[in-house]
């Protein structure tokens, strides 16, 4: 047992409103910069939609992340041996449209025209040319289902569904839609670090964050291919690429990362896991069936007493252990089994977890007689003439799970490489809560019906109590606990951070590419 | 025209006298991440939307104008116009589009070509004030108007509009 610590996030997507806080934080301190005006290391997307970069998830256009061969997994686009062939192109890179050209405007021209007897207009212009432009594509293009013949129905996670199913999806009034925010996975079998050639990707010993050191990197740009959540990012002007850094400088002075402390939702929790690291080659080479519930079970339990030594016996600090035990993400992912992975069959082993959204999969549709909807729905209710049945209530314990307007096997697709079981096992969880909240505030649903809930779902009222708090009364406390910084570890501690604003934090020049330097 | 049109045109008499037209109901929501009217055009919130405040439209009648998702619109009555680019989502219901409150016409807003060439205007550019009966009531000054829209309430966010694929785009 090699037992190792990783400041893990878990993102609760139920809370997300799509603000888009997290972005603009993460934007304004780390990318407003040349060369990265079109990088958002934090953005956030509608689902169902293509996202950012367009279709990302598509690993056929991009051959991003892991493919499993045998009993081994290689890199499916960019591995070392590969990037010979590809050494001077490389044909499954994003290219800038597949982002977004970045853009602004001509605001000048809105004092400095000519007089004439019409308004003047601010123009938008390319942020890389400064030549007007025509603006085709955003960090958010497909928000909240805008284009939705070009950009929702072309969700690569629809694919596994049937004509019928991904039709149902966009109908009127029973749609549904939620946020993704996305940040750097921090992943434990990092497909960005081992795709490489300059080696200069690494993931911090202390704490699990992944960093590309500025000074080494070679533009090969092997980790934008390689990273299939799309995460890395090349800096046009620098010649260096860059990733999200955890806010890393905020952490070891105790603060939460940029994004997570501005998130006006609340949906995002930091804390320590404690993992096996001999257990990664295995696990990330496992069968895609149980990929999901062998990453949790790589993730160990902080309080027990051989874990605990084998940690201190691998140098993990003693107030990092303390944090492990009060990690609001351990709870999530472990002792509540409610979080899960995005796209596990990437293999990278992400870091970042997601409490699916039980809101859309809440109301169902199926068939039912008018008279039916009459009854059980409010007689001032919008009633359907098609017989079906629009239902959002926890009446029938779990009745709508199976056939929510939202496919289960959407979501599965997301989270757990397919299997539905493992996205019904939580939402049946979410909703169980909720009928129990339901019971002891409201009233009117007994006792027994909601124990019913909580035992078919395998929580107990102290369980749910305890969900119930850290998802709808934490303090900041409560959703951020970070481990103090040790100095010994971290050096780069000594650094006055304000010296090296807008240079990402670990000092790269800002001046044009300079190979070697 | 039927009835039905009749009863809606009350905004677009003039602008129904060049021809037979699809009319839509434009609504303002309140806008996205705008504080009420103000920072719409912050450089951060135009690129994370579409780089304008678009009109929302329904896949149906997109279909029917024959309008492709980011195509360049005018949205246009009696009173004004409004050119926009179209996000075309199955978010909006047949017969409405929506555009947030509120641009300004100084952001990348072109030239309008079915009102001569001419700059065309904000959302609020084809929208007048509806007194409701209700508002006679009272006495609390609600007639008065002060600087920066204090007035009547807005049940002028609801009107009826023409809506058309643009010929041309002049900035
Ligand atoms: S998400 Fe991508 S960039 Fe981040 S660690 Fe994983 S593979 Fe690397
Ligand atoms: S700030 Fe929080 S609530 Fe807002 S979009 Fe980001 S993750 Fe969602």
């Amino acid at each position: 047992m090699d037992v190792r610590s990783q400041i893990s996030m878990v993102f609760h997507l139920d809370k997300c409103i799509g603000c888009h806080t997290c972005s603009v934080a993460c934007k304004n301190i780390w990318t407003d910069r040349k060369g990265a005006e079109y990088m958002w290391w934090n953005n956030v997307e509608t689902k169902p939609g293509t996202g950012y970069p367009g279709k990302w998830e598509d690993q056929e256009i991009y051959k991003g992340g892991w493919k499993k061969d045998g009993d081994k997994i290689y890199l499916k686009g960019a591995g070392r041996p590969k990037s010979l062939t590809n050494i001077f192109h490389n044909p499954h890179l994003p290219k800038i449209d597949d982002y977004y050209e970045p853009f602004t405007y001509k605001y000048l021209d809105l004092i400095e025209s000519p007089a004439g007897d019409d308004q003047p207009t601010a123009r938008p212009i390319s942020m890389i040319t400064g030549e007007p432009m025509d603006i085709k594509m955003g960090p958010n293009w497909d928000d909240d289902l805008s284009g939705s013949p070009d950009y929702a129905r072309n969700d690569p996670n629809l694919t596994k569904l049937s004509p019928a199913e991904q039709e149902a999806m966009f109908q009127l009034e029973r749609m549904a839609f939620f946020y993704l925010p996305r940040i750097c996975n921090h992943c434990l079998n990092p497909a960005c670090v081992a795709a490489c050639p300059s080696q200069a990707i690494y993931k911090r010993g202390e704490d699990g964050v992944v960093l590309i050191n500025q000074n080494v990197c070679r533009a090969w740009r092997m980790c934008v291919t390689a990273c299939p959540y799309k995460k890395t990012y090349y800096n046009w002007n620098t010649g260096k690429s860059e990733k999200c850094i955890l806010c890393y400088p905020r952490i070891e002075s105790g603060h939460a990362p940029a994004c997570m402390h501005s998130c006006v939702g609340r949906i995002r929790y930091l804390g320590v896991l404690l993992y096996d690291a001999d257990q990664i080659e295995s696990v990330a080479s496992s069968d895609e069936e149980s990929l999901v519930d062998q990453q949790m079970n790589m993730i160990l339990d902080p309080f027990d007493p051989e874990v605990i030594a084998a940690a201190k016996a691998n140098g993990v600090a003693d107030s990092t252990i303390d944090a492990a035990q009060y990690s609001p993400t351990y709870k999530f992912v472990k002792t509540w089994g409610l979080a899960l992975p995005l796209h596990p069959e990437f293999r990278t082993l992400p870091m970042l977890f997601y409490v699916p959204p039980l809101l859309p999969v809440m109301a169902s549709v199926r068939d039912v007689s008018n008279e039916a909807q009459q009854e059980k729905l409010n007689p001032i209710a919008k009633q359907w003439p098609d017989n079906w049945l629009y239902d959002t209530s926890t009446e029938e314990i779990f009745g709508t799970i199976d056939q929510a307007r939202f496919p289960l096997e959407y979501m599965a697709n997301l989270f757990s490489a397919g299997d539905t079981s493992k996205v019904k096992e939580r939402i049946m969880k979410l909703m169980a809560v909720r009928i129990y909240r339901r019971h002891k505030t409201v009233g009117d649903i007994s006792e027994e019906k909601s124990n019913e809930a909580l035992s078919t779902a395998g929580l107990t009222p102290e369980l749910a109590d305890a969900i119930y708090y850290l998802t709808s009364l934490p303090k900041f406390d409560d959703r951020f606990v970070i481990p103090a910084a040790h100095r010994e570890q971290a050096i780069e501690m000594m650094e006055f951070t304000g010296d090296v604003k807008g240079n990402t934090g670990f000092g790269f020049k800002d001046k044009s590419a300079e190979r070697g330097s | 025209m039927t009835s039905r049109r009749r009863s809606r045109a009350g905004d677009l008499k003039e602008t129904l006298k060049g021809g037979d037209a699809r009319i839509l109901n434009c609504l303002t929501p309140h806008g996205k991440w705008h504080i009420h009217s103000t920072y719409m055009e912050n450089h951060r919130m135009l690129t994370l939307s579409r780089g304008c405040e678009p009109v929302w439209m329904s896949e149906v009648d997109a279909a029917e104008l024959e309008i492709k998702d980011n195509d360049w619109v005018e949205v246009y009555n009696d009173h004004g116009v409004y050119c926009a680019r179209a996000s075309v989502s199955a978010r909006i219901p047949k017969g409405v589009c929506i555009v947030y409150h509120v641009p300004e016409r100084t952001v990348g807003i072109p030239k309008s070509q079915v009102r001569g060439g001419k700059r065309a205007g904000g959302h609020n550019s084809f929208t007048r004030i509806h007194l409701k009966p209700n508002y006679l009531a009272g006495g609390y000054g609600q007639f008065s108007y002060h600087f920066n829209y204090w007035g009547p309430i807005a049940p002028n966010r609801d009107t009826h509009v023409i809506v058309k694929r643009m010929d041309k785009v002049v900035f």
